[in-house]
């Protein structure tokens, strides 16, 4: 109980809201400029590809994925914590609503794929392969269900699912900031049940039908869970390090301090463990009954050079994290944490990789494509973020737990 | 003594802006002592506490004797046979771990995530935990046929010179279930301390003296000590989380690795572990509400705590039924053939009633929570609770049976009917949880004193300083 | 308690120390002594000052630090955020016995599963590698925690100084309070900055609501109570009996059949052989085979190889005669190998042994034959077939009349036997010598009978025999 509300509101007010998307407009340009040069630059690339743009077409849902987990993990912290009524985390929840919201990026480029999908290109998709697909009993059987009619019909579910979602949790956020209602804390609270239970089917759905059924004959249980462990990593990375860079440049000091540093770090440090987990369940389970349908999948994620990619993500995703952030002096120093949650970023990225690009080659490759389509989509996705964020500080004001966060202390 | 009021405080209605008490009433660190403490120190236990302790114990002895009966005789006093040789024994091994995954969930992983309400819960719960564990290790150890042999389970040396097989997940269940009653034996014992020490200093007769004594080990409550057992609070939670996690996750490994259609689906483990989870929540509830109407706790276990119970029931109901929805997507999507069979078949063939009735008591039943009416009534909750540890002990029947009864050869294919043996140790089992647990209430601090005490608001604690 | 916060006669209160010593044994927890002055004696433990409330000791805490005071200790019912700083504690090393305990744990398990699987009793599951990470982790994993914890447990229990069963505080009536609603500050007496009158003072000073002396307690008193520790001593000696006995028994021998507690399948509800079983009418339990019917792999339709004797003889053929017609069983099942040749001999003439190898003879099947032979034959008819064996030696030296004297293999008789004949007789034995089918399967009898053969041979060959590519390089093998 430090500060009084009183305090935090005219400080914050008290700050000039510019028009621009960051409060600085150069950032402005050097985004739209980003974005514009890596989609010449990636158009150019995608005309050059020899194999008719199928590398183009992996990176794309690659980089798309890798994004949009981060958002729908943004989306789960967000209703997570209006479910739990967190305190503590108040002062870091308006960062994951606009990265929620902010799912409309990635989420208006998957229609590049829908639209490729629809016109009859199988593309990255072999079940949408006439010719693939005959005589193949089991892809056969699957047809009711992976076909493009279907698969974009759902796709469209998932996205109306998401962007109202997503807005919706922004949006009333920002309408309490003006209107300190503390009632839309409530109403915030009772409408992210359902919105969980909403973010989980579909997060699941999405994941076998976007990513699963890129090898059509594999599947598991586990898949959508999967997913959503490494999207929340992801997610929970992003706001540590927003949390370390105002603990190092003292924005918003009086708001988020070490000891929010120190418990968004642990969350992250749980949720990263949940990741492994999950992935060693999966392993494990496929690797003991060894049903060569299933195996095959891994088999060839243990060769080929996948291996050391395997070998990168066990020590990267989980053994270095899992070290060197157990010690509660690394979870309260800026700096190391930034450092680890970009790795996490980069891991997930990885994570991503391993489950799509063996659909694409055999062996790990790796070029301009990855590297473009990566910087497009996340420079696209900031365009959004910016726009969501614009006007105003990165912190719901008048939160009625705004104080409580404020003087929130790790015991 | 019993500081019950008539018409409960409700404080589940919230403002956000004010937290809303722990604990209602007046409270003092005085009183919290005084109100849990003379549980354990009264002379005559209450009638209800006499007539459930004389049921639960002859159902322990039955239970004992039906072990002795089962040992003389052999294992074919149960229904279990070919093909369905894990039958009850093991079906009521799950369960009764699966319940016991409640108090370690609240102790620990409330705990790390500061959740200051489980403090008037958690002993309550641990204290089930550990005898739920209890539960579950009779029925393996008797399942194993020729019980003197049990420990060859152990690495132990032997005139064979043959060790046990680490690849077994069989093997990993005996780690994993050791180390968890372990583990949360210590946790229990270690939180206890300091109200064993309390027991200690307000004891009257020689005999209680001792024996709290010795339990106590001397606990002064010096900074010194605190600052140890903070600490080790805090290391014992943030290693009982994972290991929680792992042990439900290892016993669905027993099914999960094989290549029994049904069992071998990689959702196992964390689908294990939220339903054990759910039962191990709904039990809690249906133990408390008893307890806190019969002990007059309603000052410190409040209607708020019973209510956030509820949402976790609920949520943990959710990820059940996910978990059931998915599993069927996939046997379909998957395109096996046997997979597609073992469920159709858990839906429609011979068990279709086992199924129907888990379906219907774990997620059907607890929806009825997303009413707060429902959440804030206590009868209501234990209807709901008892419904959906009915439903979870069938989900286990369901994944066990089902699956084992439809043979790979279907000459093989059997109905498995479970033997008057068979029911009455699992009816025993009860008997024996609730003989512990009524001797728990009976004779240990039913709340963990020093723990409210330190969530107390700090006005309470002035208002005993005479100014 | 009630007593003037102003400096009273502290120190000349009371002389007597030793009435502070509590005549009760029963020192784990000392009942208030009702009514009792409070006894402040010339020399006391320390003092120990009651508050009423958390923010008041750690004030009085507080206080005292600034005062100089260093040998603190605070007693709370709850324990107080904040007062190791106010204390200037340090923090206890347990998370470094968690890691060490966990370390050990996981490499522990891992080292199991490697050793025990891998090493001492290697075991193939499944298929699967006799040690992998995978399978291995979850057991590696819950040791692991088991220890971390027990390192954390008995941290706390050995760093706490914990069990403590006498402690002098508990001789402070008031002390009683401190599990349940009161805060305590103890100020030893061998802090720097003691001094009775003064402290007291201060403590008053800083809020405490009543302050007393630690008394100084015989260090006899504060032992474990006589009958504890008889108890203890006698359970302790009692304990060990048991693994004396089990060491014993471990490592004597007995003439005594075992005990059987538990008769496992020692004793079976089953038929045994050569008992009588009331369900047939010939009473015999073993049952004998059906006519016209032969066991599984008796089929031995290759005289020659079987039995050493050419087929068209038609000389001894093995017909399994049974009649079951009126409920006897005649039967005969003289089989190659329990037919007695003397008798055999004797009876039908001079079988027709088979004169070829009814196997194909080479370089292996000779070798194999001389290890064979090592084995089985040459402990009677010696390592070169003279017939000086040891057993036939050692028999010699104790003059056993009984013993007959195997027939050098090399003598013209034997030389000249058929091959049939010499495979016959080690199947079925000949006067004194046992027959060794049950010892030597059909296929190793033959390579025995080629290494005697070529035993017989080394006696006659000449260099003729040799090749000549070898002959040369003779010389040089001696």
């Amino acid at each position: 109980m430090s500060a009084p509300p009183t305090n935090l509101l005219s400080e914050t007010t008290a700050r000039p809201t510019g028009k621009s998307l960051f409060g600085h407009s150069n950032v402005d340009y050097v985004i739209l400029a980003m974005v514009a040069a890596t989609l010449v630059g990636l158009l150019a690339v995608g005309f050059g590809l020899r194999d008719g743009g199928r590398q183009l077409g992996f990176a794309w849902v690659l980089n798309v994925w890798f994004v949009l987990s981060t958002c729908l993990g943004a989306m789960f912290f967000v209703a997570i914590q209006h479910i739990t009524r967190s305190g503590w985390s108040v002062t870091l929840r308006r960062v994951a609503e606009v990265l929620g919201a902010s799912v409309v990026g990635p989420v208006i480029l998957l229609l590049p794929v829908i639209v490729a999908l629809l016109s009859g290109h199988a593309g990255v998709y072999s079940w949408n392969d006439p010719d693939y697909v005959s005589g193949d009993t089991i892809l056969e059987g699957k047809q009711a269900f992976l076909n493009a009619t279907f698969f974009s019909i759902r796709s469209a579910t998932y996205v109306a699912v998401w962007i109202v979602a997503g807005i919706w949790l922004l949006k009333t956020s920002q309408l309490q900031d003006r209107s300190a209602d503390k009632q839309l804390t409530l109403k915030m609270e009772r409408r992210s049940a359902p919105i969980l239970i909403f973010l989980g089917l579909t997060t699941t759905f999405a994941s076998f039908d976007w990513l699963m059924s890129l090898d059509p004959h594999w599947f598991s249980t586990i898949y959508g869970i999967y997913i959503f462990s490494g999207g929340m990593t992801a997610a929970l990375a992003v706001l540590a390090i927003v949390a370390a860079v105002w603990v190092k440049s003292g924005r918003h000091q009086k708001h988020v301090t070490t000891e929010h540093l120190h418990d968004i770090t642990k969350l992250l440090y749980g949720f990263n463990c949940f990741w492994a987990y999950i992935a060693f369940s999966q392993y494990l389970l496929i690797w003991y009954a060894n049903i060569p349908e299933e195996t095959i999948w891994l088999k060839h994620r243990q060769g080929h050079g996948w291996d050391l990619i395997t070998m990168v993500l066990m020590t990267g995703h989980f053994f270095i994290p899992f070290v060197l952030l157990m010690p509660g002096a690394a979870k309260r120093n800026p700096a190391f944490v930034i450092a680890i949650s970009l790795l996490l970023l980069l891991m997930h990225w990885l994570d991503l990789y391993w489950l799509v690009y063996p659909q694409l080659n055999e062996s790990p490759v790796f070029g301009s494509a990855e590297i473009l389509g990566l910087m497009f989509v996340i420079s696209f996705t900031a365009v959004f973020a910016g726009w969501f964020a614009r006007g105003g500080e990165l912190l719901p004001v008048s939160d009625p737990r705004l104080p409580e966060s404020v003087s929130h202390h790790v015991v | 003594m019993a500081t019950a009021t008539v018409n409960e405080f409700d404080n589940t209605l919230i403002d956000p802006a004010v937290r809303p008490p722990l604990m209602t009433g007046e409270n003092s660190l005085g009183s919290i002592t005084e109100q849990v403490a003379a549980l354990a120190e009264r002379p005559k236990p209450p009638r209800a506490w006499t007539i459930t302790f004389a049921i639960s114990s002859s159902l322990t002895v039955m239970l004992f004797a039906l072990i002795g009966y089962l040992i003389v005789t052999g294992v074919g006093v149960w229904g279990n046979n070919s093909p369905v040789a894990w039958g009850w024994p093991i079906v009521n091994f799950v369960f009764w771990v699966g319940i016991g995954h409640a108090g370690t969930l609240i102790s620990a992983i409330l705990f790390l995530f500061r959740q200051d309400w489980r403090t008037s819960i958690n002993r309550f719960a641990e204290a089930m935990t550990i005898f739920a564990v209890t539960c579950a290790g009779i029925f393996p150890a008797i399942h194993i046929g020729r019980v003197w042999f049990v420990y060859w389970l152990a690495p132990l040396p032997n005139s064979l010179a043959m060790w046990p097989n680490f690849r077994s997940p069989l093997l990993w269940d005996v780690f994993a279930v050791t180390a968890y009653a372990t583990v949360s034996a210590m946790f229990w014992y270690l939180g206890m301390l300091p109200d064993l020490a309390t027991l200690r200093d307000r004891a009257t007769s020689r005999i209680r003296k001792i024996a709290y004594g010795i339990a106590s080990l001397g606990w002064t409550g010096s900074s010194k000590q605190w600052r140890l057992f903070e600490m080790a609070y805090l290391l014992l939670a943030a290693l009982a989380t994972p290991l929680v996690l792992s042990v439900h996750t290892i016993v669905s490994f027993d099914f999960a690795v094989s290549q029994v259609p049904g069992w071998h689906t990689t959702i196992f483990p964390p689908y294990f572990v939220a339903g054990a989870v759910f039962s191990g929540f709904a039990m809690v509830i249906t133990l408390m509400v008893p307890a806190r109407q019969f002990f007059g706790l309603k000052n410190l276990v409040t209607l708020r705590h019973l209510e956030n119970m509820c949402k976790i029931v609920l949520a943990t109901g959710m990820m059940v039924g996910y978990a059931y929805a998915t599993e069927f997507f996939i046997a379909w999507y998957g395109g096996n053939e046997y997979e597609q069979f073992a469920f159709i078949n858990r839906a429609l063939g011979p068990y279709a009633w086992a199924y129907w009735t888990m379906v219907s008591c774990n997620v059907l039943a607890p929806q009825l929570f997303w009413f707060k009416s429902v959440r804030t009534t206590p009868w209501a909750m234990v209807v709901i609770c008892v419904l959906v540890n009915v439903g979870m002990w069938f989900e286990r029947f369901v994944i066990t049976v089902t699956s084992l009864s439809r043979d790979f050869l279907p000459s093989s294919w059997g109905y498995f009917t479970p033997t008057l043996v068979d029911v009455l140790m699992f009816v025993g089992s009860f008997g024996l949880f609730f003989t512990l647990f009524l001797l728990f209430c009976r004779f240990l601090p039913m709340v963990a004193m020093a723990e409210v005490k330190s969530v107390l608001p700090a006005k309470s604690e002035n208002e005993t300083v005479p100014v | 308690m009630k007593r003037c916060p102003c400096d009273c006669q502290v120190t000349s209160e009371t002389r007597k120390t030793n009435e502070v010593r509590i005549q009760n044994d029963m020192s784990i927890a000392t009942p208030t002594q009702p009514k009792a002055p409070p006894e402040p004696e010339v020399r006391i433990g320390g003092l120990l000052a009651e508050f009423t409330s958390a923010a008041d000791v750690v004030a009085a805490a507080k206080q005292l630090r600034t005062a100089g005071y260093r040998n603190l200790e605070v007693h709370s019912p709850h324990a107080i955020h904040g007062i190791d700083k106010v204390l200037g504690a340090k923090r206890p090393p347990l998370p470094w016995a968690a890691i060490a305990g966990g370390v050990i744990g996981l490499a522990g398990g891992l080292w199991m599963a490697w050793w025990m699987n891998a090493v001492d009793y290697p075991l193939i599951i499944s298929g699967k590698p006799m040690f992998s990470f995978l399978p291995s982790l979850p057991v590696a994993f819950e040791l692991a925690i088991l220890l971390a914890a027990f390192a954390v447990f008995g941290g706390t229990i050995a760093l706490g100084g914990l069990p403590r069963p006498a402690n002098r505080l508990f001789r402070v009536p008031s002390f009683a309070r401190a599990t349940n609603d009161r805060f305590f500050i103890a100020v030893e007496q061998s802090d720097e900055a003691f001094g009775s009158g003064e402290t007291k003072h201060l403590l008053y000073d800083a809020g405490s609501v009543g302050v007393e002396s630690i008394p100084i307690v015989d260090q006899r008193e504060s032992r474990l109570p006589r009958p504890f520790v008889l108890t203890a001593i006698v359970l302790s000696v009692l304990a060990l009996i048991p693994p004396v006995l089990i060491a014993k028994a471990r490592y004597t021998t007995s003439t005594t059949p075992r005990l059987s507690f538990i008769s496992d399948m020692d004793h079976q509800p089953k038929f045994k052989a050569q008992t009588t079983n009331s369900l047939f009418a010939d009473g015999r339990s073993m049952r004998p085979q059906v006519a016209g019917t032969i066991a599984q792999g008796d089929l031995r339709e290759d005289s020659a190889f079987y039995r050493g004797i050419r087929k068209e003889s038609g000389n001894t053929e093995n017909v399994a005669d049974v009649d079951i017609a009126d409920g006897t069983f005649l039967i005969s099942v003289p089989s190659e190998e329990n037919t007695p040749p003397a008798a055999s001999s004797a009876a039908a003439g001079t079988p027709d042994w088979v004169t070829k190898f009814p196997v194909e003879v080479d370089e292996k099947l000779i070798r194999r034959g001389k290890q064979r032979y090592e084995i089985y034959c040459a402990t009677c008819h010696g390592i070169g077939g003279d017939g000086d064996g040891l057993v036939t030696l050692r028999a010699l030296e104790l003059e056993q009349g009984t013993w007959v004297r195997p027939t050098s293999l090399h003598a013209e008789p034997i030389r000249k036997q058929p091959v049939g004949q010499l495979y016959n007789t080690i199947a079925n034995g000949v006067r004194k010598m046992p027959g060794y089918a049950a010892q030597i399967p059909v296929k190793d009898r033959w390579a025995i009978v080629s290494y005697v053969k070529a035993l017989q041979k080394t006696r006659t060959a000449t260099a003729k025999d040799v090749p000549s590519d070898v002959l040369p390089n003779m010389r040089k093998l001696k």
